[in-house]
């Protein structure tokens, strides 16, 4: 599923850089990640093909989980109908067996129920979008409209920081900053160097 | 996907020789020798024609009814329906009755019969697909679309021989046939009911008038959208894209309408007494899945012997993602099928299944679950078994063996019955088909090159990404 470190902790210091096109971002992207620095997400305000490959994000195990998830509404159904038509209270319908085929539609329904409902709340548990949770951060007040958001863990050193930031430039961004302070209400943004 | 650096584009042309062309012919001369051999060691039967064994059987019912022999101990008044005595009698459906022993020869028939309607199928379902991308506005499968293409060549093939089978052993195969020549009258013995009011649309000439027209239209349309695609590559821009979305748009429609009626005629008709209204849609996944499975059989081959180059991974991918999702969509249907007939357990109905639970075909029918659906769907649910080329060869050749067997569960027991078996015959006469089906889809693909340079979506379709 989500890897933790791809949340944006209040604790860490985070480097962001803000696009205005596309293309730009994405080799940005690609190109931070192949220098080492540790990418924590991106926000798009549209679904962006080949990101995942971009950010180097390893494959989700969601499809795990829906398996099993299956696997549960499948032995529920069947737990259900053999305990309720077989053994406590055995119906003979149409002169059918109490136990065999007539099973098989409530087995697929449960089934697909299960999965569906199952990797929702995996899903939407896993990355802390439940319902009522609070949007974490707004860190461009355009992200949702027309800009693309990369936030870059800077606590570890493992790139410098300037470095970081000509390389956000260089690659198209239109505004980089970073956040420092721990906490969401007083967290400050400085602004390393203004584009142009 | 490879962002950032350029994936070059350029034309491909297969060069169809070599161990392609031996194997295949081969493959081809192999099945005619199976086929020769399994001939002539036919079992025999005491062979006498179809109509006059119906006339006779008519003469004996007629002969009883006549002196008030209603209830011996071999013949239960009422319906006769697929061999089986329904109706009118409270307390007696079954056993079942056999019809009269069909001639040895008609097995051939049957086997022609089979494979004729098999690559049908997958050809008019090669067709459709290429159709779809057009209408659906789809990118994805843009590289690998001369194989569809190539592979809705074979549509003469498929029709002359049903129309043979049709001329040469029809009265044989399809009872009603028999029937009809007999021109039976309401009060006459032998009468048919059900029969009779099913004869406005299943009669000789309508029959032969849908056996003409719909592989006629279907080659029309596929020769039509062939040269779109073709005069596209040779001139460019956006004219032919256009029109061939407005080909295949009226395709689809035509061919949602034709393949249910051609399923009907040829298929089901076998069992005359017998319907199902989820048919033809089921013969359309049968078609569709094995269609599937024969284009990741030829993407896969071509990208082994390096052509094919712009298909990666995910175009695989996505075929798997097809083969998986309609084997299930297969079973679907099948079951859709089945389990209303055994619950609600009608005579008229349960005939069908009841000879196919029988001694030759038991096996057969169990079968067709584990191949057609068992198999596919727990070997291809993990994405990386969609990606494996040895994994997919593997399910494809199952799944295909599995619909073949699908089509003889479904054509065999109506027809000949007890008489049905899997020998020499049957395999040699599908290994033929296969062999003839691959070196002519090969010839097919070698004319022309595999890359449609000109389409819109070509470049859409190189940069295609299934995601992590």
């Amino acid at each position: 599923m989500i890897d933790s470190k791809l949340f944006l902790d209040k604790n860490k210091t985070v480097m962001f850089g803000i696009f205005e096109n596309p293309e730009q971002f994405l080799d940005t992207v690609s190109k931070v990640h192949h220098k080492g620095a540790q990418i924590i997400d991106c926000y798009t305000p549209f679904p962006m093909h080949g990101i995942e490959k971009a950010m180097g994000l390893k494959r989700s195990l969601l499809p795990v989980g829906a398996f099993i998830c299956g696997c549960i509404g499948f032995l529920t159904a069947a737990t259900l109908q053999s305990y309720t038509m077989h053994f406590d209270w055995p119906m003979i319908i149409g002169n059918k067996p109490t136990v065999g085929v007539s099973y098989v539609p409530v087995l697929f329904e449960m089934t697909v129920l299960f999965t569906a409902f199952g990797i929702a709340i995996l899903f939407f548990t896993r990355s802390k979008m439940l319902h009522g949770k609070m949007p974490s951060e707004r860190i461009d007040f355009r992200q949702t409209d027309d800009r693309m958001v990369i936030a870059i863990a800077t606590d570890n050193n493992a790139v410098d920081k300037n470095e970081l930031s000509n390389m956000l430039f260089s690659g198209g961004a239109v505004l980089v900053k970073e956040r420092t302070n721990n906490g969401y209400e007083d967290f400050t943004e400085v602004e390393i160097k203004s584009a142009n | 996907m490879s962002h950032g650096h350029e994936i070059h584009i350029h034309q491909e042309n297969y060069l169809f020789k070599g161990k392609a062309k031996t194997l295949s012919l081969a493959l081809l001369a192999i099945g005619i020798l199976f086929t020769v051999i399994g001939i002539f060691t036919l079992p025999h039967t005491e062979a006498h024609h179809a109509a006059p064994a119906v006339a006779e059987s008519v003469a004996e019912h007629g002969a009883e009814h006549a002196t008030e022999h209603a209830a011996t101990a071999h013949e239960y008044p009422g319906q006769n329906i697929n061999g089986v005595d329904v109706g009118h009698s409270d307390e007696q459906v079954y056993p079942v009755v056999s019809e009269h022993a069909k001639p040895a020869a008609t097995r051939i028939y049957m086997n022609l019969l089979l494979n004729g309607y098999f690559v049908l199928l997958i050809s008019v379902c090669g067709l459709f697909f290429f159709a779809l991308q057009y209408i659906a506005n789809a990118g994805w499968a843009t590289v690998l679309l001369r194989v569809p293409q190539a592979m809705s060549t074979f549509l003469p093939v498929g029709a002359i021989v049903l129309l043979l089978v049709f001329f040469i052993d029809g009265e044989n195969i399809y009872h009603w046939l028999a029937y009809e020549k007999l021109h039976l009258t309401k009060g006459q013995p032998g009468f048919d009911k059900i029969l009779d009011n099913k004869s406005w649309f299943l009669n000789s000439k309508m029959v032969v008038g849908f056996l003409v027209a719909i592989p006629l239209t279907w080659i029309l349309f596929g020769m039509k959208l062939r040269s779109l695609s073709y005069k596209e590559d040779a001139e460019g821009g956006l004219t032919f894209f256009n029109k061939s979305i407005r080909f295949g748009a009226a395709f689809v429609l035509v061919f949602g309408f034709t393949l249910s009626i051609l399923s009907w005629v040829v298929n089901m008709s076998v069992d005359a007494h017998w319907y199902s209204t989820i048919f033809s849609l089921y013969n359309f996944a049968t078609g569709w899945v094995s269609t599937i499975a024969i284009i990741i059989l030829f993407v896969l081959y071509l990208k082994r012997n390096g052509y094919l180059n712009l298909v990666t991974d995910e175009h695989i991918h996505d075929l798997g993602k097809f083969m998986f999702a309609f084997s299930v969509f297969w079973t679907y249907l099948w079951f859709a099928q089945f389990i209303l007939i055994w619950y609600a357990n009608i005579p008229e109905e349960t005939v069908y299944y009841y000879k196919r639970w029988e001694s030759p075909f038991k096996l057969h029918f169990f079968l067709n679950l584990i191949m057609n659906f068992l198999i596919p769907f727990l070997v291809l649910m993990t994405r990386n078994n969609k990606r494996n080329p040895k994994i997919l060869t593997v399910v494809a050749i199952i799944i295909l063996i599995g619909h073949w067997n699908d089509l003889y569960l479904m054509l065999m027991p109506g027809a000949i019955d007890k008489q049905a078996g899997v020998g020499f015959l049957e395999v040699g006469m599908t290994l033929a088909f296969a062999g003839l089906f691959i070196y002519w889809v090969l010839t097919a693909l070698s004319k022309k090159g595999l890359v449609p340079m000109n389409h819109p979506y070509l470049e859409e379709s190189v940069h295609h990404d299934v995601g992590v």
